[in-house]
């Protein structure tokens, strides 16, 4: 009898490991430099008051996650393909354009981080950033995707420095298992503007294109589907868990001490007095691999999308000549993001950013609005449309992140 | 160097000329983008009722004819059919038709649905194709399908950037944009699907079947799954088994897992057994009920090769080695060659056996040939030099290909029984993995 359940669990974990991996891979891009800028401030100036936020915006990811997943394994295209067939040239053109500027905003962000990041180890930037944007070129031109995909599961694993920092950090563990559940936040502007930071940096309209294009590489057929929606959801706690931990360690020492921070670099910097050289160097540690996994996905996808929205040949594994375009963007935006990381100061980024927010927040909105009319359309899912509960539940959901995104950008371009 | 705006005049002559609407030439051309959702109106009154939603076409002739229009009316959400014998007059700025009760025909593909912004594959060049645009050529009151547009130009045109891109590129860089077409005779409209007015089955092979499989195989793992699917069960099970054994194991594997199972085994019947094995291996429990639905000599085949482990011999074999008994002569044993089947891929060496089986020398093609016909087998054959059990490590195996040379080696069981063959080209998949990287 127990050797039977077991083998049957055996038999689940094989196919769950053949199918794992975009979901989770996914998800931790999620958390690059931006993301642990974002998680750092909300610590550093709400303390543990904003805990709460971060289990709601797990529900929405999973949600807006799975419909991406379900589309890859029902369809076998991409979600920029699935666009352009239902909503034509003109729709995915813009929505492309607009993918191309937020996403190229992500790589700025993550090259900044990288450079921050170094520059804690004693790395000047002028090393560092080049070097990174070499490394990870070659690593896509001359490699196959499937290193390239074990290399980026392992990079994961990295992530566990944030939550060795947040043990370290010593945070009052009752408090914040109060504050993770009950909202006590005072509701000030300032707390509604982190709050909808949260939402907005966890949930990310390359995400969503990205992973629905890597359930499509690994060709899950429809039957393990049920194995994909546990990659999708395991990612999302994952992520979840590393950003908790992330608001942990600065909440437990640089909100005590009540020093207020900007970045994810200031948040590694200012960690070292306060929670001693360990935690500061997991904790920048942590920011490095961040940036460069970002930085090494977000052009990959970029040029993925934009290639399948306008039918140019593309994919990691194909050469040079055969897909000049999708080589083309990748290189632009890869080797824009290093320069423009490079060349500008704080102060000229910060512009930058705000730009590549605002964009990221209209697109969002539209992105999910396209997800939900594709994936009620029985023509394209047959029997695997979102059925009526989910539908609700959904449409409330991509309702409220809408809203946060346009509140976002509302507040974005009107301090 | 000429004046940038003459090359400009000239590539624009094409749609000056087939503007004019009151008196039309014999022949337009228009672009699909520029007729879909111009309004649409009856014959005798002024106003549209709806505009052009979509064109059905049929494929009885090898350039597609319009056969019916799919009108959306301004009033009320249900779709009119009308098929094409209505049409009196179709313009770049208005379709008149006249009313008549007759029911539309079914398309055998929808333009705008089927065709606009999806996937085609264009035969000549074994490609998958996004299609940005369809050529019309519309001549005595007929739409005749002409060629489709896949290159920049059909994108431009239709985000309405042609103009000030073309004139640029002309006069930055004296480049003239290029029209990439393929004519509609290459091409073949992928899975039309459950559409208001209905598709008739689309009947593919014969177009396909003069692609490669290997190019067959890289057409397949571009497309999504539903299209995947329907072109693979479209092609004959020959080509189909040829097909699968080129393309890559998780395309493989959803493509057998998809397909129906009697047709699915019909096709690893057909391929050499030691590739059907390799698609049933990553299977799982899909994979019993399959070989269980194969014809027993090849399922058993494929059994045996299955209960050996991948990464030695046994998983690799190749039972389909020549064999020759001793006391045969050449003459014999060459007449039987002639008549061997496709799929026995070593025939160069001969493998001499007793009458238990028992492997006792092996001959080339070579030397059959030279021998005197009469002589039998036994008197030309050569010593066994090496030998491989069925779990013997790929890896052993390879070192003595390198270290001897031979195109195959035999598979010898406990008591030296004759199993069959390890093939040199089973053991080059496996070197293959280190060159990658």
């Amino acid at each position: 009898m127990t050797s039977r359940r077991w083998k049957n669990w055996k038999a689940h974990l094989a196919v769950f490991a053949m199918v794992v991996g975009p979901g989770i891979i996914t998800a931790n891009v999620d958390n690059d430099a931006g993301g642990i800028a974002t998680y750092s401030v909300a610590g550093a100036t709400f303390g543990y008051s904003l805990l709460w936020v971060l289990a709601p915006t797990c529900l929405l990811l999973v949600l807006v996650q799975e419909m991406c997943s379900r589309m890859g394994v029902v369809t076998g295209k991409g979600l920029s393909a699935l666009i352009r067939e239902r909503f034509g040239l003109g729709v995915s053109f813009y929505l492309m354009l607009a993918l191309f500027f937020t996403n190229l905003g992500n790589v700025i962000a993550d090259f900044a981080g990288l450079a921050a990041s170094a520059e804690i180890f004693g790395l000047h930037r002028f090393w560092a950033v080049p070097l990174g944007a070499f490394l990870l070129w070659h690593m896509v031109i001359k490699g196959s995707y499937r290193t390239v995909e074990r290399v980026f599961f392992v990079a994961c694993v990295f992530y566990v420095a944030y939550l060795i920092s947040g043990f370290l950090a010593k945070p009052d563990w009752k408090l914040a298992a109060y504050q993770s559940v009950v909202p006590t936040n005072s509701w000030t502007s300032a707390s509604f503007y982190m709050i909808v930071g949260i939402v907005g940096t966890t949930i990310a309209p390359w995400m969503q294109f990205y992973q629905q294009a890597s359930v499509v590489e690994k060709g899950i057929p429809l039957k393990h589907y049920r194995y994909s929606r546990w990659d999708t959801i395991a990612g999302a706690i994952v992520v979840t868990i590393v950003c908790y931990f992330i608001v942990l360690a600065c909440a437990a020492t640089l909100h005590k001490e009540g020093i207020s921070i900007e970045t994810a670099g200031d948040a590694a910097k200012a960690l070292r007095p306060v929670a001693g050289n360990y935690c500061a160097g997991l904790f920048a540690f942590g920011l490095m691999s961040a940036s460069l996994f970002g930085a090494a996905i977000l052009p990959i996808s970029t040029a993925t999308s934009i290639c399948e929205a306008m039918g140019w040949e593309r994919g990691v594994n194909r050469k040079f000549t055969e897909a000049p375009h999708y080589y083309s963007l990748y290189s632009v935006v890869l080797f824009a993001g290093a320069a423009v990381a490079l060349a500008a100061s704080n102060r000229m980024l910060v512009p930058i950013m705000l730009f590549s927010q605002v964009v990221n927040g209209v697109l969002l909105p539209v992105v999910i609005f396209f997800m939900l009319r594709i994936t009620s359309d029985k023509s394209i899912m047959g029997a695997h449309t979102n059925s009526r509960w989910f539908n609700l539940v959904a449409w409330t959901g991509a309702s409220i992140t809408a809203l946060i995104s346009i509140i976002m950008v509302v507040m974005t371009l009107m301090p | 160097m000429p004046h940038p705006l003459t090359k400009t005049a000239a590539y624009t002559s094409l749609q000056v000329a087939s503007t004019p609407d009151a008196m039309l030439p014999p022949v337009v051309f228009y672009n699909l983008s520029s007729l879909l959702d111009q309004p649409v109106r009856y014959e005798n009154e002024p106003r549209p009722f709806g505009r052009l939603y979509d064109i059905g076409a049929s494929t009885q002739t090898s350039y597609p004819l319009s056969s019916c229009l799919d009108i959306a009316p301004h009033r009320g959400s249900s779709h009119l059919m009308v098929p094409w014998g209505s049409v009196k007059l179709m313009t770049r700025k208005e379709t008149v038709i006249t009313r008549n009760n007759d029911p539309a025909p079914t398309a055998d593909f929808w333009a705008r649905r089927d065709v606009l912004d999806d996937q085609v594959v264009d035969v000549s060049g074994a490609q998958v194709l996004r299609v940005n645009d369809v050529h019309l050529i519309y001549s005595e009151n007929k739409l005749i399908f002409g060629h489709v547009e896949v290159g920049l130009r059909g994108i431009l045109r239709r985000l309405r950037f042609e103009r000030p891109v073309a004139f640029l590129a002309q006069w930055l860089f004296d480049y003239t944009l290029k029209d990439s077409f393929v004519t509609w005779r290459h091409i073949q409209v992928l899975s039309p699907g459950g559409v208001p007015g209905g598709v008739r089955v689309a009947k593919m092979s014969d177009r396909l079947a003069d692609i490669h499989p290997a190019e067959l195989a890289d057409i397949l793992e571009q497309l999504g799954v539903k299209d995947r699917q329907v072109l693979f069960n479209s092609l004959s099970v020959a080509t189909a088994a040829d097909t699968l054994e080129e393309i890559n194991p998780e395309f493989q594997r959803t493509l057998v897992s998809h397909g129906e199972p009697g047709r699915v085994a019909d096709i690893l019947e057909e391929m050499p057994p030691d590739e059907a094995a390799d698609v049933l291996r990553d299977l799982g429990p899909d994979a019993q009920n399959l070989i269980n639905q194969m014809e027993d000599g090849a399922a058993a085949e494929v059994q045996t090769l299955l209960s050996h482990n991948e990464e030695t011999v046994g998983g690799d074999m190749d039972t389909n080695g020549v064999e020759a008994q001793t006391g045969q002569t050449a003459a014999s044993v060459l007449e039987r060659l002639r008549y061997l089947p496709d799929d026995v891929k070593v025939y160069n060496l001969i493998y001499i056996i007793d009458e238990h089986r028992r492997l006792k020398g092996v001959v080339s093609l070579r030397e059959l040939l030279r021998a005197d016909p009469g002589a039998g087998v036994e008197t030309i054959m050569n010593d066994i030099l090496v030998h491989v059990t069925p779990d013997t490590p790929l890896k052993d195996a390879a070192r003595e290909f390198a270290k001897f040379g031979f195109p195959a080696l035999p598979v010898l069981g406990a008591d030296g029984q004759f199993l069959g063959i390890i093939r040199y080209d089973s053991v080059l998949s496996l070197l293959a993995a280190f060159l990658k990287d």
